[in-house]
């Protein structure tokens, strides 16, 4: 039988600095997955123009709704851009903003499918990357 | 007179398959912030079945960054309290996650199978930014 082995990497570099140049705090935080086969489907990226103001949804039906690494980046020029796990709202971009995190779709154990985006006011172009993690095993209230 | 801010972030993900296909996403931008009132940054540690509390209610909005510091167990971070259904993630030990939210909620984590230590910031933005 065969399998699919996913692999994830992920940094960042954060600094916070005051308007007399101090430096207020600055994280640079990065980690690797280990190679996982279980709960390991599909990897996807693209760039998409969101269907309206509907909410669009950008993961695929054999994403592993337990466990997603996410990366979105609103690459368009006007409105905010909402990213909506199971109908919940975990950020809102605006044109140039990007977010990065570990998404629990399904976190009601209620068979939640969709991880949406959606712009405001008129159609948005949207980057994103999303690979399969596996499961964490919670069954929380979302 | 309360100071300004420019917050400066870039991040990265690239996914790996065992074939050696491979496909990656970045970006980066600035956040210049004015008239806010809570910076909130450090590490506290999350038990297992209540909220710690990483930022109180902002007047607007936040951007939120959390490491998981543990080697084990699994930390869930909320825009709410965990009971309002806003989860922003689930780290597994040494991940992290970071967000722009446009809202006034308050920022919690808990631990899942023991306390595990997060280390966090929590930026209020303003509407400009």
């Amino acid at each position: 039988m065969a399998t699919q082995s996913l692999t994830v990497t992920a940094s960042g570099s954060f600094s916070l600095t005051d308007s007399d140049g101090n430096s207020v705090f600055s994280y640079s935080p990065s980690f690797t997955t280990a190679t996982e086969v279980t709960d390991s489907n599909h990897m996807h990226t693209g760039e998409i123009l969101t269907n309206g103001t509907s909410a669009t949804t950008i993961n695929s039906a054999l994403n592993n709704k337990d466990l997603v690494y996410t990366f979105i980046k609103n690459v368009d020029t006007d409105y905010v851009v909402t990213v909506i796990p199971d109908g919940d709202i975990i950020a809102h971009l605006n044109p140039g903003e990007c977010m990065f995190s570990p998404v629990h779709v399904d976190g009601a154990g209620d068979a939640s499918n969709n991880l949406d985006i959606q712009a405001a006011t008129a159609a948005q172009k949207v980057q994103y990357l999303i690979c399969d993690g596996k499961d964490t095993g919670i069954n929380t209230d979302d | 007179m309360a100071k300004n801010y420019t917050l400066a972030v870039s991040l990265n993900m690239s996914a790996t398959t065992s074939t050696g296909y491979s496909q990656s996403q970045s970006g980066a931008f600035t956040l210049n912030i004015t008239g806010v009132d809570q910076i909130a940054t450090g590490r506290i540690d999350c038990a297992t079945g209540s909220d710690g509390t990483i930022m109180a209610a902002p007047g607007y909005g936040k951007a939120i960054y959390v490491k998981n510091l543990d080697d084990a167990n699994v930390l869930e971070v909320y825009s709410g309290a965990s009971s309002d259904n806003d989860l922003i993630g689930v780290l597994k030990a040494g991940e992290f996650l970071f967000v722009v939210l446009r809202d006034t909620n308050t920022v919690t984590a808990r631990g899942l199978g023991g306390t595990v230590t997060a280390e966090y910031f929590a930026v209020e933005i303003d509407t400009n930014a």
